[in-house]
């Protein structure tokens, strides 16, 4: 054992030779609290039993995100653009804020309408029924942030869109071809 | 199109790019450079291709990436390859085509608000092919590095190149190992004994959680690691041991260091102050170099410059023209290298680097008590608490400790002094924005990834470095 050290320490002064035995025995300790600890990490991970494996669609990954802001802002813009991209639509006044994004990512073309677009409670049930996806919103408003659930229903033909809401504050939001919101609003007291 | 010809396209053009411009005589370490050579090629080619106002195609970016390679392929060819080097650049690719095939069959990639803006930013750039309000407001808080690397994973079908961590970590791997092992060619181990110690440092610093996990993370953290350890780590091996065929990939390796972060010019500034003040390389060499790195970068700077809101929180008007006139200042530093007084000043830089920080620290301390303390606190919390890390601060200070007994090697102040400024300069970024705060994700905790690979390094030759060499030195 002796003669392995001073093989393997030789030469240099003798303040290098403690240094390098003493690095070695740190570097040994270092890599075995390295792998200790990855595998303490890694088995705390939910997924440890298999790879930590994501989808490999943006969209997917972004919904299946643990931030709430990813879930409901990238996956919705992402959502959008897949469902929506190039088709005119017409959004509440308070989606402004984020219009940079919208039409960015989204590549929708958006106007803007200072009135408050609600379907009747009437109608949002089967709203709800006929979307043929879902996503979320995050809405910063009143005290504390807001997930709302966007129903969408697109109908390949049409171009333009409404963005409306339902009859409660801060309740779901529709995403419905315009002239599908002219119906239910036109009868609507 | 899947990833791997995009991944592997960027391979080629950097294999091309070190066999024409890097280090001849160093056949391994120039294939191993090849992918984060590329990859800082080829977004550099997309920043000012995007300045200059052409369109930003993908037919029209790879046709010009293909001629780039060629004219590299053309350049070393003239400037004579060795056969070996050939076979081991094939050898090289072929696995690198294998391991990318591999690697993107599965998404493993660990995404955060962060990383999500990076793909959507990268994702506009490749839409919209210019650059937009939209994406000129947001260039001004985000670096612009990683939008281009990113920008290139909307021509895949997966429209992000969620495998670009990993295999630039990977690739990583065999850079550090094969740096560490020519950094070790002045000690005195012998060959089988540098082997096993380079081995041993890769694995350990490979091993360490925090650099496990940015290296599956969509950030700019590893690649800001991964280049200024090229960068620095380069820089001094070519003083050493005296080749300046090592000097250009440096540069690319600090020109892409600088367009990570919008702060990252300054690191880049500092490291390269640091390793030229003492230098012994042709000037002549150096201050074409150090003219390319800072035209690139200022042009970009001046750039946000003519697009940036007074008002922004990051990079307003002035902001960013100081940044560039700084690095003119560099470029004028260089070029009066030979004169008396510089050459005397150039001796007291380190100690005059060291003072500024410290002095800014005091004032920082003074006038913001309890801010600084709170981020001070809440950075120690991270360091010496958090899972990612483990006792791996604690280790590195008794490693250090140890190091302290051992003479310094040759050039020692872009590390001796470069490090802790740069712990300080981080220190120093929340006198000017909000606390840090605890937390995996706070900015703090993530850069201080960005000096661990330098700092084992350091360690490294500074402990094996024999005594009678230094002195030589």
């Amino acid at each position: 054992m002796k003669s392995f050290f001073v093989s393997v320490f030789r030469g240099g002064s003798g303040r290098q030779r403690f240094a390098m035995a003493a690095s070695c025995l740190l570097l040994a300790v270092f890599l075995v609290h390295n792998l200790v600890w990855l595998d303490h990490n890694y088995r705390r991970l939910p997924c440890w039993q298999s790879l930590c494996v994501s989808p490999r669609s943006l969209e997917e990954v972004a919904a299946q995100n643990t931030s709430k802001v990813v879930r409901g802002r990238f996956a919705t813009y992402y959502l959008l653009r897949r469902l929506a991209a190039g088709k005119e639509m017409t959004v509440p006044i308070w989606l402004e804020k984020h219009s940079d994004h919208l039409e960015a990512v989204t590549r929708i073309y958006l106007e803007y309408s200072s009135e408050r677009m609600v379907v009747p409670d009437s109608a949002a049930p089967g709203l709800r029924e006929s979307s043929t996806e879902t996503g979320t919103w995050l809405r910063r408003g009143g005290s504390r942030p807001l997930v709302q659930t966007l129903y969408v229903s697109i109908d390949a033909n049409a171009s333009s869109y409404v963005l409306a809401e339902s009859s409660a504050t801060y309740g779901d939001l529709f995403l419905i071809t315009a002239a599908r919101y002219r119906s239910l609003t036109e009868g609507a007291p | 199109m899947s990833q791997v010809p995009i991944l592997l396209g960027i391979h080629l053009v950097g294999l091309a790019l070190v066999a024409a411009l890097g280090p001849r005589k160093r056949p391994a370490l120039a294939s191993a450079l090849a992918f984060p050579a590329g990859l800082a090629f080829v977004c550099v080619l997309s920043l000012l291709w995007l300045v200059v106002g052409i369109p930003y195609r993908f037919e029209l970016l790879a046709s010009a990436v293909c001629l780039s390679t060629l004219a590299f392929a053309v350049l070393a060819a003239r400037r004579g390859v060795e056969r070996r080097a050939l076979k081991l650049g094939a050898v090289w690719t072929v696995a690198f085509a294998l391991a990318c095939y591999g690697l993107t069959r599965v998404n493993v990639a660990v995404l955060t608000y962060d990383s999500h803006y990076y793909v959507l930013l990268g994702g506009v750039v490749a839409r919209e092919g210019m650059l937009t309000p939209f994406l000129d407001t947001a260039l001004q808080e985000w670096g612009v590095f990683q939008v281009l690397a990113h920008s290139l994973g909307a021509f895949s079908r997966h429209q992000f190149l969620y495998a670009l961590p990993l295999v630039l970590g990977l690739s990583f791997i065999p850079v550090f190992g094969l740096t560490l092992w020519h950094g070790l060619g002045r000690s005195d181990l012998s060959k089988h004994r540098r082997l096993v110690a380079a081995v041993a440092v890769t694995a350990t610093l490979c091993t360490v959680n925090a650099v496990a996990y940015h290296t599956l993370y969509i950030h700019t953290n590893m690649a800001v690691a991964v280049y200024l350890f090229i960068a620095t780590a380069l820089l001094w091996i070519a003083d050493a041991d005296s080749d300046p065929t090592l000097v250009p990939v440096a540069f690319i390796a600090l020109t892409a260091l600088a367009l990570q972060r919008t702060e990252t010019p300054i690191v880049a500034a500092l490291f390269l102050v640091l390793r030229l003040a003492d230098t012994r390389l042709p000037r002549r060499l150096i201050t074409a170099w150090v003219a390319c790195f800072v035209a690139v970068v200022s042009i970009w700077y001046e750039a946000i410059a003519r697009f940036a809101s007074p008002e922004s929180a990051f990079l307003t008007p002035t902001r960013s023209r100081l940044v560039w006139a700084g690095l003119v200042l560099c470029l004028l530093w260089c070029i009066a290298g030979e004169m008396r007084i510089i050459r005397r000043l150039n001796r007291f830089i380190p100690a005059l680097v060291a003072a500024a920080v410290l002095l800014a620290l005091a004032i920082a301390f003074a006038t913001k008590t309890d801010h600084m303390l709170t981020s001070l606190s809440s950075w120690y919390q991270n360091l010496s608490s958090l899972e990612q890390w483990g006792q791996t601060w604690y280790l590195l200070a008794a490693m250090t400790v140890v190091a302290l007994v051992v003479k310094a090697p040759p050039f020692p102040h872009a590390f001796s002094i470069g490090i802790p400024a740069y712990l300080g300069g981080i220190l120093l970024l929340s006198a000017i924005s909000i606390p840090y705060r605890v937390g995996v994700g706070d900015s703090a905790n993530r850069m201080a990834v960005h000096v661990v690979p330098i700092i084992f390094f350091y360690l490294a030759i500074k402990v094996c470095s024999c005594e009678t060499r230094t002195h030589q030195a």
